[in-house]
């Protein structure tokens, strides 16, 4: 599903010049449940967001379900991003002004579905991370599990093949970060691929498979 | 579609900055209608000037007469004969042609119609002998060469003919209307006017309307748009009353001669009322020239607009780009979700032209509205509509100008950047 081969992101120019990624080679097949782990600066969220997408590799291929992603344009980039991936980022990412169901629908602003389905499916989405009573309340007003959850439901209301999560449960408590760890391994259960970037051991022990990052080397890939 | 509705969306959360922009640009486009009005109307003052002139050379007649002088000569137990005399050798010789001209005012008890722009004062004043409220409109007297020799048509009726000039009914006299009185009256209507001299109601019968756009130079009053003006016809028997003499150095002054030969046009003017013993120094005063000052004058007070409005225009134009950059930097976050989701770098650059789109646009809309309540005080109406030629194309070259520093800087960011961003 996920092949990186010989992949290096370098960020600046010349003598300012840093490698975030150097030779990395991996495969992630569907329905794995992967955490990426390593400390600060390892490169763990730089190859997320190649993964994701949202950056290109400077050197090296990486193909998606067999199509060589680092050929494609800025365009096919975002419809990719839009339909194979969902996004779960540190903080939770809610825009402040939006309520939670205008926070679910945000991905099916770019998708060619119809007013009803998108409704359908928001619905369908709050209704089943349990937080159908706080619809029409702003991110102010949630609890960071109850804003964590919101995001899950946008990542998950375009019905991506893999969840992307970066540091999920970084904001919040231990209990409520494993009642979210509880939902992604449910997701995984359904057949999702998740991806999870962490420095968090008790995170990593949810998932199958743990890859190990330094200085934007993989220097171990074994399951859990 | 979808980009004009998320630049609304984005805008409408931020109502402050909003109407930061709103403000700052409503006073530039403001500043900018109003200087561009100023620049059409002096250029429109030029070729309206040119239109009347066309290619030949009008004069009045200009009194350096010794003051302490003329009020003995004025003193002079027959210079009412005198002057007739003197007027009468102006209409009649044949070296040169003399169009009797003078604008004034002419008054109603009753506000006839209710356009500032026929008005000679905007309030009523109270001058009658029983301190009535009396309405004064703008008014000129014309001589009969005036329509011969003026490139001036009739839209509907007549012009003034020979009997105009020698109506003996001291009763009714026959009035020529300017264009916009047409929403008014009707050919033959009969309007009752008040009479300062005679101190009594009087009545004018309408004759026919002139043709649109219908401007003139006077002496006295500059640029006149005869659209708002009643033309009466002089009428000999106004010469004989009692406010004879003042009438007489009116029309003298004010009215115009055209001539092949000017230096002995006024040789022989001068000739016949040092004859007289009227005036001892009377000179050329060239009309053209009076045009030309008046449109170098309208010229020179925009040319000292201009820095102004550069700076008023660069000031708000720094300002909007400031703000557009506060503007991402405050929405990172929620620009980062939509990169997430699916949307592209270019949408969002649309985004940002269209906020600035939007921004400008209603700041013009507002600036105009507003402009044309201030213009119709300050300027005559030939400018209308010309101004949005200018201004259109104006205000979408300031949204592209000033877009194109936070699109390009936006454009060259990494979504990975922006979305690490703090806001």
């Amino acid at each position: 599903m996920i092949l990186l081969h010989g992949v290096e992101k370098i960020y600046g120019r010349g003598d300012n010049s840093v490698k975030a990624l150097n030779e990395i080679d991996l495969e992630i097949r569907q329905g794995e449940m992967v955490g990426i782990m390593g400390v600060s600066g390892s490169g763990k969220s730089t190859l997320l967001n190649i993964i994701g997408c949202i950056d290109r590799p400077t050197l090296g291929s990486y193909y998606l379900n067999g199509k060589d992603v680092s050929r494609m344009n800025q365009v096919t980039l975002a419809r990719l991003r839009n339909s194979c991936f969902g996004f779960v980022v540190q903080q939770f990412a809610l825009i402040d002004d939006y309520n939670t169901y205008q926070n679910v629908k945000v991905p099916l602003d770019y998708t060619r579905i119809s007013r009803r389905e998108k409704k359908k499916r928001i619905e369908e989405m709050i209704c089943r991370l349990g937080i159908e009573d706080k619809k029409n309340k702003l991110p102010s007003e949630l609890s960071g599990g109850q804003s964590q959850r919101v995001a899950i439901a946008r990542a998950l209301v375009n019905r991506p093949e893999i969840i992307l999560a970066d540091e999920p449960t970084g904001a919040l408590d231990q209990k409520t970060g494993r009642v979210i760890m509880d939902i992604f391994t449910k997701l995984n259960l359904e057949g999702k691929t998740v991806i999870i970037v962490t420095h968090s051991q008790d995170v990593a022990e949810y998932c199958r498979r743990i890859i190990m990052l330094e200085d934007g080397k993989i220097v171990s890939d074994m399951p859990n | 579609m979808k980009n004009i509705i998320y630049a609304f969306d984005m805008l409408l959360r931020r109502p402050f900055l909003l109407l930061i922009i709103i403000i700052q640009f409503t006073v530039t486009f403001l500043f900018l209608n109003l200087s561009l009005t100023g620049v059409l109307t002096a250029r429109e003052t030029t070729k309206r000037i040119n239109n009347i002139f066309e290619d030949r050379n009008y004069y009045a007649i200009q009194d350096r007469t010794n003051e302490e002088l003329l009020e003995k000569i004025f003193m002079q137990p027959d210079v009412l004969d005198k002057m007739n005399q003197f007027y009468g050798f102006l209409k009649d010789n044949h070296e040169f042609d003399f169009i009797e001209y003078y604008d004034g005012h002419i008054a109603f008890k009753a506000a006839p119609v209710d356009d500032q722009r026929f008005y000679y004062y905007s309030e009523p004043i109270f001058s009658n002998a029983e301190q009535e409220r009396l309405f004064l409109l703008n008014q000129v007297t014309v001589g009969p060469k005036f329509f011969q020799l003026l490139p001036f048509e009739i839209a509907k009726g007549n012009l003034f003919g020979h009997a105009d000039f020698n109506n003996n009914d001291a009763t009714v006299a026959s009035v020529i209307l300017g264009h916009a009185y047409q929403d008014y009256y009707d050919l033959g209507d009969k309007i009752e006017f008040y009479d300062y001299d005679a101190q009594t109601v009087k009545r004018l019968q309408v004759k026919g309307f002139l043709k649109k756009d219908a401007y003139f130079i006077s002496r006295g009053a500059g640029l006149i748009n005869l659209d708002y003006y009643m033309v009466l016809p002089f009428k000999t028997v106004d010469i004989t009353d009692e406010y004879a003499l003042a009438n007489l150095g009116q029309i003298i002054s004010q009215s115009l001669i055209i001539s092949g030969n000017v230096k002995e046009t006024f040789i022989s003017i001068s000739a016949e009322s040092n004859r007289l013993k009227l005036y001892t120094s009377l000179n050329p005063y060239d009309l053209n020239q009076h045009s030309l000052i008046i449109s170098d004058a309208i010229n020179a007070g925009l040319r000292s607009l201009l820095p102004i409005g550069i700076a008023v225009l660069l000031f708000a134009s720094i300002s909007m780009v400031v703000s557009l950059l506060s503007f991402l930097r405050k929405n990172t976050k929620e620009i980062g979700v939509h990169l997430l989701a699916g949307a592209t770098m270019k949408n969002i650059a649309l985004r940002i032209l269209w906020i600035s789109m939007i921004c400008l646009s209603f700041s013009f809309v507002l600036a105009t509205l507003i402009s044309n309540q201030v213009k119709n005080n300050i300027f005559p109406d030939f400018y209308q509509g010309q101004v949005l030629y200018y201004t259109v194309p104006l205000m979408l070259l300031i949204v592209v100008l000033i877009s194109v520093w936070p699109v390009v800087k936006f454009l060259r960011t990494e979504i990975s950047e922006i979305i690490r961003r703090k806001e």
